[in-house]
């Protein structure tokens, strides 16, 4: 397989980049954050983490995948599961396959982390490039360099209990479109979208109006 | 920001991990948005030793209350982990009622094995660590 990590400022827009330059397509990570319509904005004062307020900038966790691969015209499959090893297997199924694997993960079971950065915070992602033996070749989008992770870590880091639960979930590119996608087409939808979300949301928590009860 | 004023400050808390950096988006000569790798922010590397005081103070609290038998090792441990009892509780499979009703010494030392097992397990140490709590 013809591996070539790109690294990108955040985790769920870059294995998006990873994963559509593995295809073939050379999209720059802002203008997926765009398309996918990343940007958003929510204020929940009545929910406290680490007895700080929430606020939110950017869209929830999936969202920009599916809509920029939406707009884009590729075929994705995202799964679930039950069981930590049937993760394992469809995820072992699928690399042998060679296809690049988008997991989400828990930060605090990643080893290649400085110690400082190891909390229990649930919706990092990456990308699983292939299987070596009892280790995994993972592309952290956030880092330069690709790196190897045990397979045992790799289970817990998938199956990281709080909020959000991964359950082990794991989302691949099945198609890309036929054609090299109208890409005109799909940053006026994202833009668009982007406008509907923030402006449009009946209460006052959510998007511009959010900001403003924020202040 | 330009491209040259990114902040590359090399603390130790990074511990080399991050290579040449990290990506943080800047303008360049022409005014253009471009990508450069940020060795890293003094203020962020504060913000996390801050983070991680808060969590030491946390760890001290625990065990002076497990080791003045206000409270069980399972406390400590939780506080040492990270945890909080809802994620302690998801991966115990139990409601957080459960979980804190195990904090109290002598419902603790009542605990089957099978019961400390997983705790030891979730927790990554011995079960001997639990139920010989000496302080390491």
């Amino acid at each position: 397989m013809d591996i070539n990590h790109i690294q990108s400022a955040h985790c769920e827009s870059g294995v998006i980049v990873n994963m559509l330059a593995y295809n073939g397509l050379k999209l720059s990570e802002p203008m997926v954050f765009g398309i996918g319509s990343g940007i958003f904005f929510i204020y929940l004062p009545f929910i406290e983490v680490n007895g700080v307020p929430v606020s939110n900038f950017r869209i929830w966790p999936g969202g920009i995948f599916s809509r920029s691969m939406k707009l884009i015209g590729a075929k994705v499959k995202t799964q679930k599961f039950r069981s930590v090893q049937k993760s394992m297997d469809v995820l072992d199924e699928l690399l042998s396959k060679k296809i690049p694997v988008g997991v989400m993960c828990s930060v605090y079971y990643l080893p290649y982390l400085p110690d400082a950065y190891r909390f229990h915070f649930n919706a990092h992602n990456i990308v699983i490039w292939a299987k070596e033996g009892d280790e995994y070749i993972v592309g952290d989008p956030t880092l330069s360099e690709m790196k190897r992770i045990h397979k045992d870590d790799l289970a817990k880091a998938r199956w990281a209990k709080g909020f959000p639960e991964p359950a082990g979930k794991l989302y691949y590119v099945e198609k890309m479109p036929e054609d090299t996608p109208e890409l005109k087409d799909a940053i006026r939808r994202g833009i668009k979208r982007t406008l509907f979300l923030i402006k449009s949301a009946p209460l006052p928590f959510i998007g511009v109006k959010g900001i403003c009860y924020l202040n | 920001m330009k491209k040259e004023d990114v902040p590359q400050d090399d603390e130790k808390i990074y511990e080399n991990k991050f290579g040449p950096g990290l990506i943080k988006y800047a303008i360049d000569d022409k005014g253009e948005y471009t990508t450069v790798q940020s060795m890293g922010w003094e203020p962020e590397a504060i913000a996390l030793k801050q983070a991680l005081e808060e969590v030491d103070f946390k760890v001290t609290f625990a065990l002076k209350e497990v080791r003045e038998g206000r409270k069980s090792p399972i406390f400590y441990y939780m506080e040492k982990k990270l945890l909080d009892v809802g994620i302690l509780a998801g991966y115990m499979n139990m409601w957080k009622w459960q979980v804190k009703r195990h904090f109290k010494p002598n419902v603790f030392n009542k605990l089957s094995d099978e019961i400390l097992s997983k705790y030891a397990r979730v927790f990554n140490i011995e079960v001997d660590d639990l139920t010989n709590f000496k302080q390491q």
